[in-house]
């Protein structure tokens, strides 16, 4: 046999078991599992009414014993269940001169009008300035929690306190521009 | 070259070019499997949202399509929905279809036109803004918005097939910049009307304007 065949069978066979020797220094079992395709989204916490960024009432030369009625719809659109809290937001003044009363219902057909308002409950009876002023101070407008697509109509019946002492009202008496809030929080 | 040979060769040769044509123009003429004018099983879910300042009918879920025409056809699922305008001034309309399941994003094209204007014209995907306000609904009227959705042309089966996506429709009204407010209690300046929305765990008010003030009762 040539010299240079026996180099070459030399090489061949060096290289060969250096291969199975490195095969056996790096082999292992293996086995992998994976949980793909995560996410994570946030719910809503939605609500709106109907008014068109329109006041629900602005009364002048009111007198004791006339009262207006304005009714106002509310809807809850977020996924999440909320409680819905109803209070007083704006600077008020004289808030004992002036009576508030709020129902919840349905029916009330259009901003405003009370037309078709079938009252399910009274919210509120006092004065105006009686009705709280933020969530923890406000009254639950349903009394129970809201879910999604939720609607309540609402009926506000206001007027001013009677007040029998003489030249008490010599004056104009306003209540200021105030608003009402409906604030949802998810339960 | 015997007689049967030749007869060999030229049924071998014929078999070849059809072969070679066959492999050269698979499917002229013929859609791909499953968009043969059939529809294609891609779905689609629409669920409505009430508005603050529309009566919404129907709310909830109004659609749920279980097949589209197949790419580039005519047609596909659509769903009318009915808005009334309760509130005390002309509203234009914007309108919003946030992805619940998006996995038609890409794939589907959207039209949705109402109170004669269109709304929303383009990708699924991009449907999920709030609109250009369009179109104008007085006090008490009703319009009906229609949305139609399709697959994009060209598509590939794997881009649509099996695939559910689930969609969430919102209408806002927005008051008419021109007009004039009605004489309705307690009209004020309008303003926009956007619905809040607040994420988990934050509050969301809903307010009554603030009232003007009351010039005071007589007295006695």
């Amino acid at each position: 046999m040539p010299r240079s065949r026996k180099l070459l069978l030399t090489t061949l066979v060096v290289g060969a078991t250096s291969a199975v020797a490195g095969l056996g220094v790096f082999a292992a079992f293996t086995a992998t599992t994976d949980n793909p395709g995560n996410s994570i989204a946030s719910g809503t916490v939605t609500i709106s009414d109907n008014d068109a960024s329109t006041a629900l009432y602005a009364l002048t030369n009111q007198g004791p014993g006339a009262s207006t009625q304005r009714c106002i719809e509310v809807k809850y659109t977020g996924s999440l269940p909320s409680t819905v809290k109803l209070y007083r937001t704006g600077t008020l003044a004289n808030g004992t001169a002036f009576n508030l009363t709020v129902e919840r219902g349905s029916g009330a057909s259009t901003f405003g009008s009370c037309t078709g308002f079938v009252s399910a409950g009274t919210l509120y009876t006092g004065t105006l300035g009686g009705l709280g002023t933020s969530y923890a101070g406000g009254v639950d407008a349903k009394g129970s929690s809201w879910a999604q697509n939720d609607i309540v109509d609402y009926r506000f019946t206001i007027s001013v306190v009677d007040d029998p002492t003489p030249n008490a009202h010599a004056a104009v008496v306003t209540s200021g521009a105030h608003g009402f809030t409906w604030e949802a929080q998810n339960n | 070259m015997g007689g049967t040979e030749q007869l060999a060769r030229l049924a071998g040769g014929l078999a070849g070019l059809g072969i070679a044509f066959a492999a050269a123009f698979p499917f002229k003429g013929v859609p791909p499997h499953g968009v043969s004018g059939r529809p294609v099983p891609a779905q689609v879910e629409v669920r409505v949202l009430a508005s603050g300042e529309f009566q919404i009918d129907p709310v909830g879920t109004a659609l749920q399509a279980t097949a589209f025409p197949a790419p580039g056809q005519k047609g596909g699922p659509t769903v009318a929905i009915t808005a009334r305008n309760i509130s005390p001034l002309p509203l234009q309309l914007s309108m919003r279809l946030t992805a619940l399941s998006p996995a038609l994003d890409d794939a589907a094209t959207v039209r949705a036109s109402g109170a004669g204007a269109v709304l929303v014209n383009g990708g699924l995907g991009s449907s999920a803004s709030w609109s250009k306000p369009a179109g104008l609904i007085q006090p008490g009227a009703t319009t009906t918005i229609r949305i139609r959705l399709k697959l994009r042309p060209g598509l590939a089966p794997d881009a649509y097939n099996g695939r559910l996506d689930i969609r969430q429709f919102e209408l806002q009204g927005i008051p008419d910049p021109g007009a004039v407010p009605p004489t309705t209690p307690g009209a004020t300046t309008p303003g926009a009307t956007t619905p809040a929305t607040t994420p988990v765990a934050a509050t969301t008010p809903a307010t009554a304007d603030p009232v003007p003030s009351t010039p005071a009762p007589k007295g006695h």
